[in-house]
Formats: C-alpha cells, structure tokens, sequence
C-alpha cells in the first residue's frame, strides 16, 4: 500500500540541547583542541613527521578552511620543541674562487658569534695596520727605500745634468719627456738664435744632445727596474709589519674555534690576505689622490673593499631558536624559497658577491619544518621545479631563474650548496593532490605521505563533546566573550545545516571561526557581555542578508510574474521543480516550472536543454533514465512510441545535475495520462528505471526556496515539497519552515518512489501492476498504459497508412 | 711688539699648476686652505711659450719620461700635449673645488711662466705652489720656478711638496721682527682648538732669549694658545730639520726678511723640509686695513 503521510515538525531539524553539553559558558572549558575527527589525517601528520626516511614528506589534503594549516604547524611546533636546534651556517669569501663562496656549519649561535668576531677582527686590524704604519720605525724604513731610489735616481740625473751643463745644453721638461736645447749665458737659446749658429757648431751641438738622449733613455729604461725593486722591497716591508701587527689578533681567533676546520682555513685566509695585501692599510690609501690623474679617474677604496672581503655572510641564525624551525613561507616564489643572489649597481654594471647571498625559507627552516601552500608553490614560476630538485638532491644550491635557463649573462655566483634535511608540508585541495599524483612521477617519490582531512564528522554525543570544546578553543584564541552553552548548542546546529546533514557537523574550522567572530561582534552590539543563540542567530541572518542579494532579486521576479511560478491550481504536464544555486559559501534554492510535451514517435524523450547545449551530462543521463523507466514499466509488449519533451522554463544558464529527473517523469506521466498535477506543491529528487526516488543535494535549501515563494503568496494550508526519503536525515530547516509545518500550513512529503509521488501530486493512485499484467482501471499507471498503447496502435495505424 | 702686527687675512688664493705631484699637493693644500680663510681659489695653468719656440729648433729631440723613445720635437704634439695637460688639471681642480664648496675659478694662460706668476699673484694675499716642477730631479730640490718667485715675488708663498699635506704640527721660525710676529699670528689663526704651536726660536744669549719667550708668553697666554719653545742655534737648527724630515703632513712659517744666520740656514733647508711651508712676507699693521 502506498504511504501518504507528511513529516512532522521534529523530523525537519535535530535539535542540540545545551544541558547535554556539560558547561554554562565556554570559559568553564580549560582544555583545548585544534581539531575534532581529524584521527586519519592526524595519524598521518604524525607518522610522516616522525619517519626519517627520505621521501616522507606531508601533502595535506582537504578543501581550504579546514584549518589544515594550523594543525600541521601545531603538530610539527609541538615536535619541534623537543628536536636538535639545527645548525647555524654562514656564507664566507672563497679567496681563490671569489665566485664560489664556501657554506661553512656551525653549532646554533656560533655563526653570529663569528661574524661579531670578525667584524671586530676588522675594526681591530685598521687599527693595528694602521698604528704599524704610522709607527716612526715603518716610516723610516719606507723613506729609506724610497730614497735610496730616488737618490739613485737623481744621482743619474744630476750627472747627467752636469754633463749637459758643461756642453752647454740645458734639460728641459716636455708635456710628454725630456728634451735637451743649448743655452747660453742667457739661457735657452731660441731657434732662431740656434739656426744663425755656424754648421760646425750645430753640428757638435746635435751630436752631443744625442749623446745625452742615449744616456738619458739608458737611465730612463733602468727607472722601470728600480722601481720594481723598490716596490718589492716596500712590499716585503709591508707584509713584515702587517703580519707582525695581526699576528696576536689572528692566534687569538685561531684558538677561540680550532675545534672548527674549516673557520681556522677561513681565518688563515684573512691573514694572508692582509698581508698579502698591506698596501691596502697605508695611512692614506685609498682615501687621498696623489696625482690629477687619481683624483678624476675615481679611485676605488681599496682598503674598505677589502675588508668587505672578510666579512661573513650569516645566512641562517638559529642563535635565537629552541628546538627546531617550523617556517612557513606565504610567498613560496623561486627566491624566496631557495634563496637569492642579490646585486647591486656600481658604474652602470650589476656586481655581487658572496655577502649579497641571501637565504630562502629551505635555509631557515633546514633541520626542521617547512610548511608551503601547494597551490601558491605551483603557481609561482620555477618554484615547484626548484622545490623538487632541492629534495632529489637533499641540497640547496641558490641559483637564480635566469641563471638557470642561461636567460641571463650577468656575472653570478655559484655559492656552495647547502645539505638539505627538513621535513615539508604542503597543503592543498584534493584535486590538486590528485593531479600531481596522475601527472607528475616524482611527486609521489618526494611526498609519500597524505594526510586526508575529513570536512565532516558524524553528530554523535562524543564528537558533539568535542566540538563544544573546539568552539571554546577557538572562542579563547579569538579572546571573544565567553559564549553561552545555548549559543554553542546553535553554533553545532548550525554545523549540520552547514553539512546539510543533521547527522553530520562540520569541520570546516573556517566556517566556524567566522560564526564565532561576527557573534561575539552581535554580542557587543547588543552590550552583552555572554554570547547568547540569540546573537548567534543574529550572526547566521546577518551572514545570508549579505550574501542573499540574487537570491531576493530571482524571488522578485517570481512574484512579480515574470518568472512563471504557480503556487496554487493544477495543469497538466507542468510541475514545479527545485534548484540550487551557489555563489560562493551561500547556496539557495530556487522553483523553477518544468513542462512536458508528448506527441506520436518513436520513444525518445528529448531534453531540450541538452539540444542547445544548455544540458550537463548528469542531467541528460536523468532524462535518459525516464526513456528506461516508460520502457520497462508500460512498453513491455508494445513499442514505445511516443516522442516527449523536456523542458526547464526560462532558465536561460546551464543546468546540471538529475535532482529534476523524478519531478521530470511526474510532468511526463500527467502529460502522457492527461491527469493535471497540483502547482501547490514542488518536487525534488532523482529517479532510476525502477522508479525508485534517490536523495540529492541541497535538500535544505531547496525546501525554503519553494516555501519563501508561497510564504510571500500567503499559505494556503495544502503547499508543500516532495523530497526523497532518503534526504529526511538530511533536514536542517530554518525556524519559520518547522513552524509553517507544525501549523499544517506546509507539508513535507517523504517519497520512496514514483507511485507516492504521483498519488500525491494528482490525487489518483498510480495503480499496481494485476497478476493479469494490467492496472486497475482509473489508476494513473493504467491511464498511462492505455494511452502509450493507443499510441502504439495509432502509430502502427500510420505506419500501414503510409505503406497503402 | 705683539700688539702692533695682525694675522694675515687670506681673501684670494692664487695656486699656479702643472702635471707634477708636487703641483697636485699644491692644489690639495690650496683648496684647504681657501676652505679655513673662506677664500676665493683661482687657479692658473701657463702654457710655455719658451717651450713652444723650442719646438722650433730643428735639433731638438725629446726622450719619454716612461717609454725611454727618442722623438723629434713638433710644435703641435707640445701644443697639444700641454692642451691635455691643462684639460685634467681643470678636471681635478673642478672636481676638488665642488667637493669642498669653495669658489674656484681655474684659467688657463700662454707665456711665461715666472712673469704670468707675478702678474697674475699682484691680485691676490697667497701664492700657492709646487716645491718642484715637473722635472725628473723634482724630490728634495727647489724648482728654478720657486727659487724665481721667493727670489723676486712680493706676496706670501704656500710651497708644497709632492704626496704632502697642509696640517698639523705647525711651527713657527720666529723671529723679533714684524714678519715673525704677523707669521705667528697667522700661523696660530690655522691651529685647531687643543693644538699646539711649535715656536723654534734662536738662542741668542740669556736675557734676550727669556725676554722674547716672556713676551711670546704673554701672547699666547691672552690669546690662549698652547705653545712650545724649540730653541736652536746654528748647530742644532739642522738636527732639528733631521727630526721632522719624515712628517708628511703640517706646516712650516718662515718670515721672509730673515737677518743673515735665519736667511743662510732657511736657504740651506728649505729644500729638507718635507711637509707645506708658508713664507710670509706682508706685514699687517694692527692699524691698516687687513688686506692688500
């Protein structure tokens, strides 16, 4: 027998009752939670974090809003604690290489110390250099050799001057050399006074003058050589003094990290390099040009520069860290993940060194945990690329973009990679983790761990327990006003509508993080110092109303009649459907009126969206299903042959999905019987070939979209929905639908298959199949059959016609 | 006798250039000392005419002062060699001037060079140098240009050695005279506060030499400079050279008139004092305007 029977107000919502929650207000709850039926996903953090084994890294799955994030860094910071503080590590200068600056590691907090220490080494060495080379004992001995060259060099000179002087030719200073003229008493002779001399006398003068020249060019040639000596002899003397003055300072240094090889080398280097380089630490040098020429040619500062040289580059300072680094990068681009090369401009040119080497979030967080938004990682350029060969290669070696595509020809560094060993997160959506999985080979070598998070968990006692104290945990870190446990009763209804299950709450933590805020906003507005459910609720209303603006322009047009919407009367092949619409996090229902048409042919139903491409697939396999249904039900011996369309009225976008196809095959089986059906009521739900109703989605929404309509119109007391059976778990109704319900002015009609709803819908029992394989006369099912038959026989008919 | 004499006042500065080192210090001491008197800077490259007639003698070849080759001599590589000359001189001298902010003018003249000096140092309260020229003697001797101006010139001279710089220690050869009274005035103008000046002061029999001291003394105390006496005579002056010959930097007064021993061993040690020296030679009465 055919039920007929509507849902009564208590099946429309499940009700959370405060007293079974245990507290007053939330404050009373001192334990927090970060999560709540999160066990697989956790156990999966847990595992993939404390696993050593290469390859092992997070990829936490789940739609955003779940709060995966905070989990994660919650977990690893929890872990973190008790792990080694990972080594500092410092970039330093490569004398040999100065393109391939050398990493060095050191214990936590050493590296800073290094970088003090030789900062002060610096400062402490300009003042030792500088003290020896002022002392009177260097200047000394550096005026010696200078004199003794230029006295060697005057000494030539002056004979040379006299031998000129006893031939009577003066040396004279060209812009570019040395010239001899002859003289007299008076002085140089000019060239006229030259050129009346006899030839005999010029004769002589010009073979003296290039006696002189010869001797002079002789001179002039060994200049060249003493004074290479003399620079060798200065050098010597500068490397003597400077090594004397550093020596102390340097041992002192050397014995503070000769535990540490490699520091020892780089300090030893320093010390050659001072000396090596003393002249750099002359009092003046570099800082005071001796010559025009110097000081329009821009001299560079030699001895800052070189200092510079010395310094150390502290990439990672983990001087401060206890325990290991749980880093996460909101910016994953190329450089900020695996580091940078900076440069800087000098005289129209890019330069760099080793001390423009910066780090990236691999650097900081080596040792520890990373944790990166797998979307932002993929979308930034190379970063993905750079991320993986990092991992493959368990080093960070910092080069940047353009170096690595040979784009650029830019003089670069090659810094010394870096051993890599930390543990990474990414997290993204599902279908990103899928893609990867299906597209990329090496993601499931370097990310061997998912981590799935549930977006929903079932509404049981325990977790309901549970969720009231995620609630407090997240009213206490939010430090709003303590909430009432009727206001956390309302937020874990809320939960389930958010599911759109009464049997499930939700663990979006996004979702319920905003109720929270914008009820203890409520709360103050309305100068409470508890949140009440009354501000909770405010919060919900307030919520819709912001985002509900389409949804109150579409119910406009439906009752200013130009959306075509009956509420009341009965037609045939007309029936009121339900959508959904989403925008966002806000999804509402909508009636939209479907029709049917049925004319002689040869059993196709047509789905009119589907011809102009305004069909989805699933909805086209619904309608398909309805060709199985008529097929199996009333064309056993006859053929089926009628031709039928379908048609959503004025929808004019897309439609997908087969909620419609059950309320498709009421308006098919009125048209086909010619039995009206009543538009006081709106249907939903699938159908299979078996005529049996299946649950679909947004059944919540759909309910209120229909009763929002007739509300507006006034109820009449016999407007309702027909929804599947299966989606009464599914019930979350708002307040005024329950009450409508309650007072008989709204029905809510259960079906489990095509029969009740059609007994409902017309008023006329669908028949059930005799043992003689007929309907009982006056049954929609007979009605239908004996109308598919005339339809056969009238076709057959045609058909002989034709062929008369 | 303290009273009667003032400090010069430095209004005009004219520095006289040329490709030397020597000239370059000169340059750098010039634009110092223009910074501390606020002065006006001129400075002035001489275009050699002599040089340029040389170049017409047919006999005349000249060796490079680098490359050691012989080449012959032509009145337009020595035109367009001191051409160069003059254009990077005017580069530095425009770029030292901008730096320090001081007015400078830089000109560049044709003729000689000992008659363009004192023409062009008429106009001004201080000739700046090079110790030397450009010729290849040029350490520890006196060019025959600056043996020329202190020979003939009438207005103070700065002469600079190469790779030296104008600073502190200053010393003072003092003499009782008016030019040693305006030299120690004006040499106590360039001393910075905590400085002290260093007054060599000969030791000419007890009496004289305490009252000299005493009224120097005096001065200073009212003046509130810190003084050293450095007594010398004719022995110990040079051992006392010897000491300071290593200085790199400071600055020497020498009056000019100097009575005969001051004048034989400033002649004889002119050339061994290495850092900036200032000859005065004007006297400013405490009653006359105080410039030219």
């Amino acid at each position: 027998m055919p039920k007929n029977f509507e849902l009564s107000p208590e099946k429309l919502y499940r009700k959370c009752n405060p007293d079974h929650l245990g507290f007053k207000y939330t404050n009373e709850i001192t334990e927090r939670i970060n999560t709540v039926g999160q066990e697989r996903a956790s156990e999966a953090i847990d595992f993939g974090m404390n696993i050593s084994y290469p390859g092992y890294n997070l990829f936490v799955l789940g739609p955003t809003g779940m709060g995966k994030r905070k989990i994660v860094e919650d977990f690893f910071k929890e872990k973190a604690k008790s792990d080694r503080t990972p080594s500092d590590w410092i970039y330093v200068n490569d004398f040999d290489n100065p393109d391939k600056p050398d990493a060095i590691k050191l214990p936590p907090g050493l590296g800073k110390q290094y970088q003090q220490d030789i900062n002060e080494l610096i400062e402490e060495l300009q003042t030792a250099l500088s003290a020896a080379f002022e002392s009177e004992e260097y200047q000394n001995r550096r005026q010696a050799v200078f004199e003794s060259f230029k006295e060697k060099q005057s000494q030539l000179f002056n004979e040379l001057q006299e031998k000129a002087n006893e031939q009577n030719l003066a040396m004279i200073k060209t812009p570019s050399g040395i010239a001899f003229a002859p003289k007299d008493e008076e002085g140089v002779m000019s060239a006229d006074e030259v050129n009346q001399l006899k030839e005999e006398d010029r004769e002589v003068i010009k073979e003296n003058i290039e006696q002189l020249q010869e001797q002079l060019q002789n001179i002039l040639q060994q200049v060249p050589t003493w004074q290479r000596e003399a620079q060798e002899e200065i050098r010597q003397l500068n490397k003597e003094m400077a090594n004397f003055a550093i020596g102390g300072l340097i041992n002192e240094l050397n014995d503070k990290y000769k535990e540490y090889s490699e520091i020892v080398s780089h300090i030893e280097q320093v010390q050659d390099q001072v000396v090596e380089n003393a002249d750099a630490f002359l009092p003046n040098n570099g800082t005071e040009p001796t010559s025009f020429l110097e000081v329009i040619s821009q001299q560079s500062d030699a001895q800052s520069s070189l200092m510079e040289q010395f310094k150390v580059n502290l990439l990672v300072d983990n001087s401060e860290l206890e325990g290991a680094p749980v880093i996460f990068e909101n910016n994953p681009s190329y450089a900020n993940l695996i580091g940078k090369v900076e440069h800087f401009a000098q005289m129209g040119t890019l330069r760099t060194d080793f001390r423009m080497i910066k780090s990236g979030a691999m650097h900081r967080a080596n040792g520890g945990y990373l944790i990166l938004d797998a979307r932002k990682v993929l979308t930034q350029p190379y970063s993905w690329e750079g991320l993986k060969r990092a991992l493959q290669s368990n080093e960070i070696e910092i080069e940047s973009i353009g170096q690595a595509l040979s784009l650029i020809s830019t003089v670069s560094l090659r810094p010394e990679p870096i051993p890599l060993n930390l543990k990474i997160a990414l997290i993204g959506d599902r279908m990103l983790y899928y893609l990867l999985m299906q597209y990329d080979p090496e993601f499931s070598e370097l990310f061997k761990v998912e981590a799935d998070f549930e977006t929903e968990i079932e509404w049981n006692e325990n977790n309901q327990r549970l969720y009231a104290k995620l609630i407090a945990s997240i009213i206490n870190e939010e430090k709003t006003n303590a909430f009432e446990n009727s206001a956390v009763a309302r937020l874990i209804e809320q939960s389930a509508r958010m599911t759109s299950d009464s049997e499930r709450l939700n663990t979006r933590l996004q979702d319920l993080n905003e109720l929270i805020v914008e009820s203890d906003y409520w709360s103050k507005q309305n100068k409470r110092d508890k949140v009440t459910d009354t501000d909770v609720q405010m919060a919900i209303d307030a919520q819709i109303k912001r985002a509900d603006r389409l949804r109150e322009k579409i119910q406009e047009s439906i009752l200013r009649e130009i959306n075509l919407i009956s509420t009341e009367g009965e037609v045939i092949g007309q029936i009121n459907g339900l959508s959904v619409y989403s925008l966002g996090n806000f999804s509402f229902g909508k009636p939209t009126r479907i029709t049917a048409q049925v004319s002689l042919g040869k059993g196709q139903v047509v789905d009119i969206e589907r011809e102009v491409e305004m069909g989805g697939p699933i909805h086209s396999k619904g309608v398909l299903i309805l060709s199985g249904f008529l097929k199996g039900r009333y064309a056993q011996d006859i053929p089926l042959s009628l031709s039928a369309s379908l048609v959503f009225e004025q929808s004019y976008g897309g439609v997908d999905g087969d909620s419609a196809s059950s309320t498709e095959l009421y308006a098919l089986l009125s048209r086909i019987a010619e039995v009206p059906l009543k538009q006081n009521l709106a249907v939903t739900g699938s159908v299979n070939q078996f005529g049996q109703v299946q649950p679909i989605g947004g059944v919540n929404e759909k309910i209120e979209g229909f009763f929002d309509i007739c509300k507006e119109r006034g109820l009449t007391g016999d407007q309702g929905v027909l929804i599947p059976e299966a989606n009464i778990k599914h019930l979350m109704l708002r307040q005024d639908v329950i009450d409508a319900v309650g007072g008989k002015k709204f029905h809510i009609y259960p079906v489990e298959h095509i029969d009740e709803g059609i007994r409902i819908l017309t008023g006329i029992e669908a028949g059930e199949l005799g043992e003689d394989g007929t309907y009982p006369e006056g049954t929609i099912n007979a009605m239908v059959k004996d109308k598919l038959e005339k339809m056969a026989n009238r076709l057959t008919d045609f058909g002989k016609g034709k062929g008369d | 006798m303290s009273e009667q004499y003032k400090p010069i006042c430095i209004k005009r500065i004219l520095v006289s250039l040329d490709s030397s080192r020597h000239s370059f210090s000169a340059l750098k001491a010039a634009v110092e000392l223009a910074r501390h008197y606020n002065a006006e800077l001129k400075g002035v490259f001489i275009q050699d005419t002599a040089l340029l007639n040389l170049a017409e003698t047919e006999l005349l070849y000249e060796v490079g002062e680098y490359t050691a080759i012989s080449r012959r001599i032509s009145v337009e590589g020595i035109t367009q060699g001191m051409a160069v000359q003059s254009r990077w001189i005017a580069r530095a001298f425009q770029k030292l001037t901008t730096q320090t902010g001081i007015h400078g003018d830089f000109l560049v003249l044709h003729g000689n060079v000992d008659e363009i000096i004192d023409k062009e140092s008429e106009k001004c309260d201080l000739l700046v140098l090079g110790k030397s020229g450009t010729h290849p003697m040029r350490k520890g001797r006196l060019g025959s240009t600056a043996k020329a101006i202190i020979k003939h010139g009438e207005k103070s001279i700065l002469l600079v050695e190469e790779d030296t710089n104008l600073g502190y220690p200053i010393f003072v050869l003092f003499s009782d005279s008016p030019l040693g009274w305006t030299s120690l005035k004006t040499a106590n103008k360039l001393l910075a506060s905590g400085e002290e000046l260093t007054i060599l002061i000969e030791d000419i029999g007890k009496e004289e030499f305490t009252n000299q001291k005493n009224e120097i003394r005096a001065w200073a105390k009212e003046e509130n400079v810190n003084i050293l006496f450095q007594p010398f005579t004719s022995d110990s002056f040079g051992r006392f050279i010897l000491k300071i010959k290593n200085l790199r930097t400071g600055l020497f007064f020498i009056p000019y008139m100097l009575k005969p021993l001051y004048k034989e061993l400033v002649e004889k040690y002119l050339k061994e004092i290495p850092f900036p020296i200032f000859i005065v030679r004007q006297i400013i009465q405490s009653d006359e305007p105080n410039l030219k």
